[in-house]
């Protein structure tokens, strides 16, 4: 591996590297568990010199003159950590910090680092979603990540019932979900209802709405990226929750090589399905689990392992009606294999074996003949991220990943096999990417990304490029650029999850590309409160979908299975962040537009126009408070609006009374509108509140009650609308009507109680 | 802050959102029309009435338009007139024309439909008529609902200009449909009621599938394995397989997903595809095969 730091200087056509200076390097992590701490910020109190811990927790600073420093090492939520240190000349430190978690005070409150910590998560596009703040928020049953994550400005739910994450215009299918660096297909619990990630397990969660580095690619969105927890090297701890849906475990804990990780989460329905059994529209059997793993070897103080695993499956049967039942099991498989080397204070690096599996099997049975889906998904991939630090005003990356996936669909009617299009490709990236900072004031990313996609022999090259300036200390002003390529697609229905499949470009099916443009600016108002605005503008051309009007992909080619569009989405977002003291939380607000254009929809004069799809929302805003009553006592409460969404509001109707023999409709009615969602639904808003109670149970282990409602004041949200016809018995006889029909969201409030134990 | 980036693009966000607005849609009346032409079967009615709007007590007599000049053309290839069949308004049926010769319709030919409204109004169309085809084989005529054999016929194949295979639909009608005749699946639809009557059972119908679904044998035919999910009534049953135009199926495609079914989100409805000029609806052709079968209960 060592012709990468000679690239690196080669291209970099620099090396400023005083041979007498001196460096330090290491982990930060937390000092109860020894959990390292990702995006944590060490600096040298006085001077210019800092940086953020990377996703493995480690830093490094670089070319110190030598002398005596108070190294000063924040995270929010844990104490500074201050220690002097003298340096001699070329001399390489390895200094590994322990950070103490806040102890939270109700009289006093504890300011333990200024805005300073953030700084990196604060990067353009990128907003990290604390777990803590996962589990305190008021919740639909279960505590979800994705859930949490739909509250940010820029990020969009679906429904009430939809986990789905909408991020500046793009669908579900543009965001790139990450595992421990492994990608994870479609991962929904209960059809969409919630996300797979049990906050449980989590460490930390990154979301790179856009304009995200080169570091990452293969979707023209955004990026979701997840680390588990390394389990505690201290002590072995561990926490049970009972849920209304569901119940969790947790344990983790040291041994002699590292520490482990286990958490597992199943529904805990079956009492409820089996007081019910006989009754109409009742399953006769629904479950779901997942179980999370990770264990560590931490093999040398340069050589770190870990293995980390993920396993859920949900599972329906249900007899619909006399001959009719629906049998549908889905789940996701994923891991992974680290290995992050230290090979000196200049050059870290991190290689990755991943495998992921999805799979989802629908079968439907009426009348004795039989539809069946059979999706799977299977990537394999190998992955490595270097980072070298040639000086302090550059920071080099570099990496590859490569990879095989497959993606078996077979679809069948009556036994016999309709569709089966088996597609294996081979894909393969490489990057690289500059930090350079000038001065203190000024921080210039670049970057460029190389594909390579197997079917279709695509080669594609993406650009990236970021500017941040500081004028002042408490405000940075930011600029990007970035130009994504994504080579896959996912054919999903909004409103129900278990049946999505991914199809990829190929031959006469080019990857969908994009670009986006955002401004941005960071300001610190005072140590407890920030404001942060950013702006965007993308576009998304080449989109390629299953043609919604393809009733029968037989014998098709590949290619006419797709319809193809453009879109584009800009809008501005505003954030308002008090991250301390016994009331805090944020104040989101986002000013959105998108719009897709497709073949056949939204015609005028025969020509496709632009449309706002169904997750469009001119205006959305979100207030989340936490408040600390007392040291037992905490109140939550989440306010959402949101402009309705759009939909369709057909205008006229028709009838059709020939075409019997062909049709099979004695009398065929259809709906003529004014356009493809043109219409509004009524605002959308909804308040939910949580209350918890915390302390000791029975003197073996810490406990946590908490008592949550949504939609407090029963707010009828609308989630769609559709369109009966019927037959109204009149005076004069017998009439046609269309009867609108609203389907709510959830309609009522909605009560959720869980107990955690932590011992 | 004076200068901030944000509001220069709150600024241009705000201007791009005023010419990006969407209006909401309104109401419009159109001509709605409908026709069929069955390959070697003689000319059909053509409906012509104009659309209703939602709200409305739906009677085609209220909406039907009157006194319109219609008449079908036979074209050439060279797209010229070659035999043009004029049609009358029935006077007991406003809005209903029919032929005033009966010719028979010529498989693989184009045929246009011209319509001149009272008012002036013109509404065109074509369709191209697939390839007709035939039975081959002497499928059974009674079987024994969901036993071992299955109905399977044998068939030449319909041809289509442009198409490497056909597309069909499959319509099933009950000939002598009892309540008490209904088969489990249908009868359990039936109990469930749901404003659900018996006529909605008699005629069942499929949506488009493709020909590729059927195994071809090394003779060019075609072997077609009817599903047991087609019958709703046990007793004598008629079913007409139907290789249609790219205007029925275009038509049929998009009315089966205007409420759901596809990729579009719930209340994202769709117009149907439309390939009228002046109108919307079909003027759409097929050609067909016809079989009758009695099913008996296990």
């Amino acid at each position: 591996m060592k012709f990468f730091p000679l690239l690196f200087v080669l291209l970099l056509g620099v090396q400023n590297v005083a041979a007498q200076s001196a460096s330090i390097s290491g982990f930060v992590k937390d000092a109860t568990s020894e959990e390292t701490l990702i995006l944590a910020n060490v600096t040298l109190v006085g001077t210019t010199k800092g940086a953020a811990t990377n996703n493995t927790g480690y830093y490094t600073l670089t070319n110190i003159v030598p002398g005596t420093y108070t190294v000063l090492a924040t995270y929010i939520g844990y104490q500074d950590y201050r220690v002097e240190i003298t340096l001699t000349p070329g001399e390489t430190r390895r200094l590994d910090i322990e950070l103490a978690p806040d102890d939270f005070t109700f009289d006093e409150v504890v300011v333990t680092a200024d805005r300073q910590e953030e700084e990196e998560a604060r990067n353009l596009g990128v907003a990290q979603m604390k777990v803590e703040t996962v589990k305190q928020l008021p919740t639909i049953l279960e505590p979800d990540v994705f859930r949490s994550l739909q509250l940010l400005p820029g990020v969009k739910a679906a429904s009430d019932y939809s986990s789905g994450l909408y991020i500046r215009g793009g669908d579900p299918g543009q965001t790139l979900i990450l595992l421990d660096r492994t990608t994870v297909y479609n991962p929904s619990h209960v059809f969409g209802f919630f996300s797979t990630f049990n906050p449980d397990a989590i460490k930390d969660v990154r979301l790179y709405k856009g304009g995200f580095p080169a570091s990452y690619g293969g979707r023209i969105g955004s990026v979701l990226d997840i680390y588990n927890k390394d389990g505690n090297r201290r002590e072995m701890g561990g926490s049970l929750s009972l849920g209304l849906l569901a119940s969790r475990a947790f344990v983790e804990g040291p041994y002699s090589k590292g520490s482990y990780m286990i958490a597992l989460r199943r529904s805990t329905l079956e009492p409820l399905l089996a007081a019910l059994e006989g009754q109409e529209g009742i399953p006769d059997a629904f479950y779901f689990y997942d179980l999370n793993g990770k264990v560590n070897i931490d093999a040398t103080e340069n050589d770190r392992l870990s293995l980390s695993f993920y396993a859920g499956t949900d599972n329906l049967d249900i007899e619909i009606f006399d001959d009719a039942a629906l049998n549908l099991k889905y789940g996701n498989r994923t891991f992974s294999a680290n290995w992050t080397h230290i090979f000196n204070e200049k050059l870290f690096s991190n290689f990755t074996l991943t495998t992921s599996r999805y799979f989802s099997k629908p079968k439907v049975s009426f009348g004795g003949t039989e539809f069946a889906q059979d999706s799977r998904i299977f990537d394999t991939s190998v992955k490595g991220d270097l980072e070298y630090y040639p000086n302090d005003r550059h920071q080099l990356e570099g990496g590859f990943w490569g990879g095989v996936f497959t993606f078996p669909f077979s679809s069948s009617f009556d036994g016999e096999e309709t569709f089966s299009p088996r597609v294996q490709a081979g894909y393969a990236s490489v990057y690289l990417q500059d930090t350079y900072r000038p001065s203190s004031l000024w921080k210039l990313q670049g970057g460029l990304r190389l594909n390579y996609f197997s079917d279709g022999d695509f080669i594609r090259l993406e650009p990236r490029l970021t500017v941040e300036h500081m004028p002042v200390s408490t405000v940075r002003l930011q600029a990007s650029y970035g130009r994504y390529y994504q080579f896959q697609t996912l054919i999903t229905n909004e409103s129900f999850s278990g049946f999505d499949f991914w199809l990829t470009s190929a031959d006469g099916v080019l990857p969908a590309y994009g670009d986006q443009f955002i401004l941005g600016v960071k300001t610190s108002l005072s140590s407890t409160f920030s404001f942060d605005a950013e702006g965007y503008y993308r576009t998304m051309r080449q989109l390629f979908t299953l043609d919604p009007y393809l009733p029968d992909p037989s014998g098709l080619d590949y290619s006419e299975f797709f319809t193809f569009g453009k879109g584009h989405a800009y809008g501005v977002e505003l954030q308002l962040d008090k991250t301390r003291g016994r009331l805090n939380g944020f104040m989101g607000y986002t000013f959105g537009v998108t719009r897709r254009r497709f073949p056949n929809v939204n015609l005028e004069g025969g020509t496709p126009q632009f449309y706002p799809p169904k997750y469009d929302r001119l205006h959305d805003a979100n207030l989340v408070l936490n408040y600390h009553l007392s040291r037992k006592w905490r109140t939550t409460g989440v306010f959402t609006f949101a402009t309705g969404q759009a939909f369709t509001d057909p205008k006229g109707q028709a009838r059709f009374f020939d075409g019997q023999d062909v049709t099979g409709f004695q009398e065929q009615e259809f709906l003529v509108t004014g356009g493809f969602n043109r219409d509004r639904l009524p605002n959308y808003h909804r308040l939910d509140v949580g209350v918890s109670r915390s302390g000791r149970f029975f003197g073996f282990a810490d406990f946590e009650l908490q008592l949550q409602v949504i939609n407090v004041y029963a707010r009828r949200n609308i989630w769609f609308t559709f369109y009966e016809f019927n037959e109204s018995t009149e005076s004069d006889g017998t009439q046609d009507v269309i009867e609108r029909v609203d389907v709510p969201q959830i309609p009522i409030p909605l009560p959720n109680v869980s107990l955690t134990l932590t011992f | 802050m004076k200068h901030s980036p944000l509001f220069v693009a709150l600024f241009l966000a705000l201007g791009l959102a005023a010419c990006d607005s969407v209006d909401p849609s309104t109401f419009e009346e159109q001509y709605i029309v409908e026709a069929y032409l069955i390959a070697n079967e003689p000319l059909q009615q053509v409906r012509l009435s104009t659309t209703a709007a939602l709200d409305a007590n739906y009677d085609f007599n209220a909406f039907s338009v009157r006194n319109a000049q219609v008449q079908v053309q036979l074209l050439t290839e060279a797209g010229q007139v070659e035999t043009a069949y004029d049609f009358a308004e029935v006077d007991t049926l406003p809005g209903v024309y029919v032929p005033l010769q009966e010719p028979l319709v010529q498989p693989l030919r184009r045929y246009r439909l011209q319509i001149t409204t009272a008012t002036g109004g013109a509404i065109s169309g074509d369709t191209f008529v697939p390839g007709a085809f035939e039975i081959l084989n002497d499928p059974a005529a009674s079987l024994v609902y969901q036993g071992s054999a299955q109905l399977e016929f044998i068939v030449t194949r319909s041809s289509f200009p442009g198409r490497d295979q056909a597309y069909f639909t499959v319509v099933t009608e009950a000939l002598d449909p009892q309540v008490d005749q209904l088969v489990p699946f249908a009868s359990a639809l039936y109990d469930d009621g749901e404003g659900e009557d018996l006529d909605s059972f008699i005629i069942t119908g499929s949506p488009p599938f493709n020909e590729a679904n059927f195994d071809l044998n090394p003779d060019n035919t075609l072997t077609i394995r009817y599903p047991w999910l087609g019958i709703s009534f046990y007793g004598p049953n008629r079913i007409r397989l139907n290789a249609i135009d790219d205007n029925l199926y275009d038509f049929l495609r998009s009315v089966s997903i205007q409420q759901g079914g596809s990729t579009f989100s719930p209340g994202e409805i769709p117009d149907i595809i439309n390939r009228l000029d002046g109108a919307i609806g079909v003027f759409g052709s097929y050609a067909r095969v016809v079989y009758d079968l009695n099913v008996v209960p296990q």
